[in-house]
């Protein structure tokens, strides 16, 4: 073509390379071998291939229930107030409340290692008609840190304390062994919620809110659990084994 | 045309180019995760059970609190006419109250535009050592407090830039001191302010700034209860064009 012959030197050898890299890049596409090509089959052979699935719910015991309920979605905890309360008639300050909350396989053949995220908040708003919208929203103006959660901070029992993850607003645990399936987990992370007393010197005003309570739990496969956890949540697990946790059981 | 041609063509070279390396690069991995999510909400309310006790830190004026019926309200009656605008106090409540005001706006000396702003103060209200403007007598619940006046004149409306005056008013409950004198506790911190004493002259650096300032730099307030209860016309009248 008459474009290239009046190129000058240097932009011809560029693109003589350009060209021969594409070329190269080109066979070596073609020369690598396609993974799944299927070549033969018999009729009297059928492979079923059954992809398993995790799954992870998270339990609540309310009160003097005896035994943890699954719950999901909004508005689902702490779904009966008088169970809370337990005789009181509205939340007392330094008052214990319990609330357990912890987690459970619900895959039935999957074992899994699973990590629980609590968030408390206030809100305002007015209470929901049936059926129609929740009108109540997260307030930034009340501070949470007056909803006290009891947990395990040393991380003594089978749940991990995260302290760098977690502030006034949120709380972030990781069980520390291998929760297989179907099952629950040894221990709750969260028993108690209080409110802190602290709450009547604040300036902001604290009639009429709502407490909130949000629990998220997060799970990871058995097998390199550890590179699981890092791609899935951006954590490097292996930094609480000091603390007893042990993801390196694999199937 | 010839080098147009060649560009595009390097070009596409290039895109292709990129387009097979991204092909090539290796497959990416994917864990099995699941998660699941609740939340739910528990209605809570904590009011102070106690009534504001007049040592409480607590403002003396607040509106809100239906406990002490015995606290005075008041509230700010603004008019405004352009750049000027006149002040003056409602007492809202259902007690006799003390009231006192304060002006707030920036020194008219480092204001662009050549601005003057002149405070007269109505008859009755007297401006104490501590910029408050106090007013002498008690008002009486639903009546009004003459007015002061802010006349504010813009000499170079091209260069002025906007500012505000910032009226703040507090009120107190009428109270006698042990010689039988008015005072009232605006602020609790502050303690008692006995209302004749608050309007003694100011100190003789206010009264000089006031009277020499014929370029707009010192609005012109009252500087003794005489001047004030003639309407503050001649303070006007001297300073600040």
């Amino acid at each position: 073509m008459q474009t290239i012959k009046n190129l000058p030197l240097a932009q011809r050898i560029a693109l003589i390379v350009l060209t021969a890299a594409l070329v190269g890049c080109l066979a070596m596409i073609a020369a690598t071998p396609a993974r799944s090509a299927l070549t033969f089959f018999s009729d009297d052979y059928v492979a079923e291939i059954q992809q398993a699935h995790i799954g992870v719910v998270l339990t609540e015991q309310t009160g003097t229930e005896a035994t943890p309920r699954v719950v999901a979605g909004d508005n689902q905890l702490i779904q009966d107030p008088a169970l809370l309360l337990a005789g009181d008639a509205t939340i007392q300050l330094d008052t214990p409340y319990a609330e357990k909350l912890s987690v459970q396989n619900a895959s039935d053949d999957m074992d899994e290692y699973v990590r629980l995220t609590v968030r408390k908040y206030w809100a305002t708003g007015e209470e929901p008609e049936e059926g129609a919208a929740d009108p109540r929203t997260k307030t930034a103006t009340l501070n949470p840190a007056y909803i006290k959660l009891t947990y395990d901070a040393d991380s003594q029992g089978d749940w991990v304390f995260s302290p760098e993850e977690s502030n006034d607003e949120r709380l972030v645990f990781y069980y520390k062994h291998l929760l297989k399936a179907g099952e629950a987990a040894a221990t709750p992370a969260v028993t108690e919620v209080a409110v802190d007393s602290a709450l009547q010197n604040a300036a902001e005003s604290y009639e009429d809110c709502w407490l909130g309570l949000s629990a998220q739990v997060d799970s990871v496969q058995v097998n390199n659990a550890y590179d699981a956890a890092k791609s899935a949540w951006g954590i490097d697990v292996s930094q609480f084994e000091a603390q007893g946790l042990d993801w390196s059981q694999e199937n | 045309m010839n080098r147009n041609v060649s560009r595009k063509f390097v070009v596409a070279l290039c895109l292709a180019l990129v387009a097979c390396l991204s092909v090539m690069a290796t497959t990416a991995f994917a864990y099995y995760t699941d998660t699941s999510k609740a939340n739910g909400l528990i209605a809570f309310s904590w009011t102070p059970d106690n009534p504001d006790d007049p040592d409480d830190p607590d403002d003396p004026t607040d509106p809100e609190d239906p406990k002490d019926p015995d606290k005075p309200k008041t509230e700010v009656e603004e008019k405004l006419y352009g750049l000027d605008k006149t002040i003056a106090v409602k007492n809202t409540g259902k007690v006799a109250a003390l009231v006192r005001v304060q002006l707030i706006y920036p020194d008219p000396n480092h204001m662009a535009g050549d601005v003057s702003i002149n405070v007269i103060a109505g008859e009755g209200w007297v401006k104490g050592k501590d910029n408050w403007y106090y007013y002498l007598k008690p008002i009486d619940p639903n009546a009004v407090t003459p007015t002061i006046e802010v006349k504010v004149e813009v000499g170079d409306k091209d260069n002025m830039r906007p500012f505000d005056i910032v009226v703040i008013q507090q009120c107190a409950k009428v109270d006698r001191t042990e010689d039988d004198k008015l005072c009232g506790t605006f602020v609790t911190e502050e303690g008692p302010i006995v209302i004749e004493e608050a309007s003694l002259n100011p100190t003789p650096s206010e009264t000089t700034e006031g009277e020499s300032g014929a370029d707009d730099s010192e609005p012109a307030e009252p500087d003794t209860p005489t001047e004030t209860t003639d309407s503050g016309v001649t303070a006007n009248g001297e300073d600040g064009e």
